[in-house]
């Protein structure tokens, strides 16, 4: 019974993806631009939020807060070049999503 | 040799062309005003002149510091700093952290003393916010020239973020640019086509682009960190890591003690702390000397070193105050030695091309110079490609009004320096005459066509005329620079002035006989 129930759960949420991935492929120019100007800013920003918490500190304590500030624009090019690289948009709206969510989770637990 | 899918390099060769043109203007001006920047010091004490101090705060300077250090108020002792000025007088800089009412935040607060080293009175004296001190006199031509470099003279912290985009675009530029040019190393050698065509245009182009890449990175990369550093990284890091405490995070990164000792306590003698950190190098000076929680029993002083042979920045040296301890070499961030202070000590150096004197100035100024003409070419030929639509071909007319209007708008305002230094305000009139002069040729670019040979003859005058008025408003003669004041860097910057704007006036006759030998047959063998 439970079993079904999960692959219930999960041939809705493929059905969902294939969907949102039917609208993404629908608007290619409109989501690379999205996805190159403030879904890559917004990505930086968070990876440089949540290094502090997976960059070691060192002995100084201050690496993982002069690290993550300084390779900021080096984050941003990665993000910016993969975005604009990218055939497959889904993957890459997949990709960077997934990024932006695993730092924000990873700032956030540190508050609580 | 770079392999990409045809919609790869179309999608790249769009990044490239557009990252260069949207804001290209703005662009264009900060990577002109950053390669005359490189020599802002020297820019300063051609203004302004002044004794080239070799020696740093080498003299006897503890009687001289007490003296001064007794009338001011002991709210100011948290930190105290002493350095010299460009002119060579001593500068007593006395800090505390105060709330701004005009911002609201937590602000540095200070008494800054300026002394002569001769008379030992007080020239000046300031106290305020640090954030509203105006620069001195005489480095207003040289700070305008940083300023908008560094954020388009525009309020804090508007310039410094749309200079940090810029340096993203060039950034995105710089490296499509490697990704689009499939054979990189075989056009850094191609020759140019003597044509005077598009061809020729992108030639060039592509010629000093392909040599100025792993420079435009390098620039973009760390002027993009000193736009968003302060900006958005210390603000976000303090957010995450402290709570949105700044202060708490500067004091980590600093590395300033917890508990402190504010029993009063007399401060060890500087001059035994100088000798002693001069004696701890080879040959290096003291530059800067900072002092923390001056008069009590928690004091400890820190000594900047010059730059040695070899070396990428200057040591750093910790003593403690009461009992002149050594207390080791002190990083540029924390107590201990770390990556991250390691990689910002590099960033500044990198950026400013100081790491090895006027020689590397040189070449950063050289490169800066080339940066800028591949940032002009490239949005020349992109303009030029749809010049079919008008409001392409409007803008490829305003790229030469900016590639030649901003050399001329930075000539007034040194003329305008020039001009006020003696009596006015230089404070007020060089920005204003710098958006006077840009407003006078915007006007005169609007009533009439565009003459690039009237704006080359004007900068070169312009270029002459500007040794001859340092010279006439009292500034530093070439003997006197030489012999008293040991500063060939005056004479220098005349001298490349009086050429540059010599080249400029004969720019016709010199073109027209290299034009001339390079059509003269080779001699038979």
């Amino acid at each position: 019974m439970e079993k079904t129930i999960g692959l219930k759960r999960l041939g809705n949420l493929s059905a969902m993806w294939s969907k949102a991935s039917d609208s993404i492929k629908s608007r290619p120019k409109l989501t690379r631009w999205i996805l190159a100007g403030p879904i890559t800013i917004i990505a930086s920003i968070v990876i440089m939020a949540g290094m502090a918490f997976w960059i070691p500190a060192g002995e100084a304590k201050l690496n993982n807060i002069a690290i993550p500030i300084i390779v900021l624009p080096i984050i941003w090019a990665f993000c910016f070049f993969y975005v604009c690289i990218e055939e497959n948009l889904p993957r890459a709206v997949l990709i960077m999503t997934a990024i932006i969510v695993s730092h924000i989770m990873l700032v956030t637990s540190a508050f609580m | 040799m770079i392999s990409l899918s045809q919609s790869k390099t179309k999608r790249l060769v769009a990044i490239h062309g557009w990252s260069g043109t949207v804001l290209g203007l703005l662009l264009y001006v900060v990577i002109f005003t950053g390669a005359v920047a490189v020599f802002e010091r020297e820019i300063s004490v051609w203004s302004q002149g002044g004794t080239q101090y070799s020696e740093g705060i080498g003299r006897k300077i503890d009687r001289l510091f007490r003296q001064h250090a007794k009338e001011i108020d002991r709210k100011y002792y948290e930190e105290i700093f002493i350095a010299r000025n460009r002119s060579g007088d001593f500068r007593f800089s006395f800090q505390t952290h105060e709330k701004n009412p005009a911002t609201d935040t937590l602000e540095d607060k200070a008494v800054i003393l300026t002394i002569d080293e001769e008379t030992e009175q007080v020239v000046s004296r300031w106290e305020g916010f640090l954030s509203e001190r105006a620069p001195d006199r005489g480095d207003t031509l040289s700070r305008f020239f940083v300023d908008i470099h560094v954020q388009l003279h525009l309020p804090n912290p508007y310039g410094l973020i749309l200079v940090g985009i810029l340096g993203l675009m060039m950034m995105a530029a710089a490296i499509s640019g490697i990704l689009i040019h499939r054979h990189l190393i075989k056009e850094m050698f191609l020759p140019v086509r003597p044509r005077k065509s598009m061809v020729s245009a992108r030639d060039l182009h592509n010629l000093a682009g392909t040599w100025g890449i792993p420079f435009a990175i390098l620039l973009a990369f760390t002027g993009v960190f000193f736009s968003f550093a302060t900006t958005l990284g210390v603000p976000i890091m303090a957010m995450v890591a402290f709570g949105g405490d700044q202060q708490a995070l500067i004091e980590s990164v600093q590395g300033t003690a917890k508990v402190l000792d504010k029993t009063p306590a007399s401060l060890a003698s500087l001059d035994y702390i100088i000798k002693d950190a001069i004696n701890r190098t080879e040959g290096a000076y003291v530059t800067f000397i900072g002092i923390q929680h001056y008069d009590t029993m928690a004091a400890t002083v820190r000594v900047n070193m010059a730059t040695i042979d070899g070396q990428l920045s200057g040591n750093v040296f910790g003593y403690e105050g009461v009992s002149r301890e050594f207390t080791g070499e002190k990083p540029l961030l924390g107590q201990v030695p770390s990556l991250g202070s390691s990689l910002i000590g590099i960033i500044a150096p990198l950026h400013f091309g100081s790491f090895a004197g006027i020689a590397s100035k040189t070449v950063w100024l050289g490169l800066g110079l080339a940066m800028a003409f591949v940032s002009a070419t490239g949005m020349l030929l992109w303009t030029k490609r749809r010049e079919d639509q008008a409001i392409w071909r409007e803008f490829h007319k305003w790229i030469y009004v900016v590639i030649w209007g901003l050399p001329v708008a930075m000539m007034v305002s040194a003329y305008a320096f020039f001009l006020t230094l003696p009596a006015g305000d230089p404070g007020w009139w060089v920005p204003a005459s710098f958006v006077i002069a840009s407003l006078v040729i915007i006007g005169a670019c609007l009533m009439k066509p565009f003459q690039e040979d009237a704006f080359r003859r004007l900068t070169g005058i312009m270029a002459v005329g500007l040794p001859l008025l340092r010279h006439l408003t009292g500034g530093t003669s070439w003997s006197e620079s030489i012999l008293t004041q040991g500063q060939g860097v005056i004479i220098a910057i005349d001298v490349v002035l009086l050429a540059l704007g010599l080249i400029l006036l004969c720019w016709k006759q010199i073109k027209q006989s290299s034009r001339t030998m390079s059509a003269q047959p080779e001699p038979a063998e």
